[in-house]
């Protein structure tokens, strides 16, 4: 006979979740949501098409992607979504992401806040690289352990690099809380998290404490790093997430900022399928055209 | 030798403007025309190759979205960029809403007259009984400001005495660090700027215009006097329709 039977369903707010004791009894728990928190991966940069790690080049969104997120905005005014918060990296897409979400939901003064912190993974040398080419090259299963290992830090980038001096020349490096030449030269998933964790703990968490309903407005990395710990997702399961891009998540949190309910992820249900199976195609080796 | 560089620029035509309705705190969106302004006025300041480190607007989208198409222009959307209702246009109460004919229609035209050529006479007040009155002093945007500071009209005397103190205590200070400061805001709350750098008296500032969508400069020295008159950036033909519109407006009598 199982305990749930006997309990009403519980109310919206609520969420029940059963855990068993060391004495093998079935424990609920009422989990009630007190906090909204909204993640957004951006769309399409025009090297999004091109299938290139773009990270940390500042790519603005192709048409796509602004559509993208013009309808990511539609979808949250029509479901009647206030935010008081938003957070982005320092890069132009996730910014430019944000922006057309505030004007699609008529919001443009809530007040956007900015860090490094929410950037991209660092790609190191394999920034601008084409994934197809790449995985012809080294081997789908090399590319695959840099994307989707956990810890594994993919090769450095250095100043023979084609794109160094475009990311480490840029004024904006030098406006970070740490100095430029602290900055990473390449990061796996793991020391995403590590420089990300900070800034939610000191920046973002004290915000949704007040009650603040925060839109972070970031990269599929980024996103996914915060998942990761948000959700307890563990090192080897995380590789199997996938974020679709420009379809908001939403994360309904309990007192502790632990999320009472599987995330959501809003909308059109064949839509975010669709959108899902593109960024998975993308890992996979094709022949260029 | 300037210290310091400041960049204001006012926003564009809007929706309202284009039906010659006074708009005040409703927030209306930039028209085709504005937002075409707002690019231009982007595209002066790459071109001069200015750059940045902290942004002011008001919680208006006009101003907010003027602000943006520079920034997309400059390629700098990255800069901070803090939004202040101090900074917002000047609050037409009982007048929101209302056409120029309309205005005079209601009221007669010698008072329009006066609200026009006061400094310190206010509108008549919007009351609960506005067609704008819930959609602008309920706004959620205004929640965290004191029955005192949210207006239900302004003279043009009350928006710089709201304008001013952000200006002096978090403008200022970002300056005086080095900050080059760029503002994105409005006809009224940059009269108050303009007005408090220069010295103006009111008589002056009531008839100064700012020419819309394009970046005004002013090189201030480490007292943040300006050196000399504020400078408009633009080609050559859109700078001198500025300067020759700002020179005729004093002489214009109403």
């Amino acid at each position: 006979m199982t305990v749930t039977a006997l309990l009403p369903p519980p109310p919206p707010r609520y969420s029940l979740a059963g855990f068993k004791t060391q004495t093998g009894f079935l424990l609920l728990v009422l989990r009630m949501s007190k906090y909204k928190l909204f993640l957004l991966r951006h769309g399409e940069g025009a090297w999004n098409k091109e299938n290139r790690f773009c990270s940390w080049v500042d790519q603005k969104l192709s048409e796509d992607g602004v559509k993208e997120a013009q309808d990511c905005g539609r979808l949250l005014k029509e479901q009647g979504y206030k935010f008081d918060l938003v957070f982005t990296s320092i890069l132009s897409r996730s910014i430019q992401t944000a922006w057309l979400v505030l004007e699609a939901m008529g919001q443009e003064w809530v007040p956007v806040v900015k860090s490094w912190r929410l950037n991209e993974r660092h790609y190191g040398s394999l920034i601008g690289l084409n994934r197809a080419e790449m995985a012809l090259q080294h081997g789908e299963e090399k590319v695959k352990l840099w994307r989707r290992s956990y810890d594994v830090t993919p090769p450095l980038i250095d100043e023979s690099h084609p794109y160094f001096l475009e990311i480490y020349n840029d004024r904006r490096y030098t406006t970070c809380d740490v100095p430029k030449e602290n900055l990473p030269r390449a990061e796996s998933l793991k020391e995403v998290l590590d420089r990300l964790l900070p800034y939610w703990g000191s920046t973002v968490v004290p915000e949704i404490r007040k009650g603040r309903t925060v839109l972070i407005s970031a990269h599929g990395n980024s996103c996914r790093a915060l998942l990761k710990y948000l959700e307890g997702i563990s090192d080897k399961d995380i590789a199997s997430v996938t974020l679709p891009t420009g379809i908001p998540v939403l994360l309904e949190l309990d007192e502790n900022l632990k999320p009472v309910k599987p995330r959501q992820l809003l909308g059109d249900q064949a839509k975010i399928q669709a959108a899902i199976k593109k960024v998975e195609d993308q890992g996979k080796a094709r022949p260029s055209t | 030798m300037a210290a310091y560089k400041l960049v204001l620029i006012r926003h564009g035509e809007s929706c309202w403007n284009q039906e010659n309705r006074f708009c005040g705190w409703f927030d209306a969106d930039l028209s085709e025309t504005g937002e075409h302004e707002a690019k231009r006025g982007g595209q002066a300041l790459k071109d001069a190759g200015y750059e940045f480190d902290i942004c002011y607007t008001s919680v208006l989208k006009r101003a907010i979205r003027t602000l943006w198409f520079v920034l997309d222009s400059i390629d700098q959307m990255w800069l901070p960029v803090h939004r202040t209702w101090r900074l917002n246009e000047r609050h037409y109460g009982g007048l929101t809403g209302l056409n120029k004919a309309e205005t005079a229609a209601k009221h007669g035209e010698a008072q329009v007259k006066i609200w026009r050529r006061s400094f310190d006479i206010p509108p008549p007040s919007m009351d609960e009984g506005h067609d704008f009155y819930q959609s602008i002093s309920k706004d959620r945007r205004y929640a965290d400001l004191t029955e005192d500071q949210l207006p239900s009209c302004e003279s043009l005397k009350d928006t710089i005495a709201r304008a001013l103190p952000f200006w002096n205590e978090e403008i200022v200070p970002q300056i005086k660090e080095g900050k080059r400061v760029l503002i994105a805001a409005h006809g009224n709350s940059l009269r108050g700027i303009v007005k408090h750098l220069e010295g103006m008296s009111e008589e002056v500032i009531m008839e100064l215009n700012l020419p819309t969508g394009i970046p005004i400069v002013y090189e201030l020295d480490k007292n943040l006097k300006p050196l000399g008159p504020m400078q408009f950036l633009g080609d050559e033909e859109t700078v001198k329709k500025a300067m020759e519109a700002v020179a005729a407006q004093g002489k214009a009598k109403k």
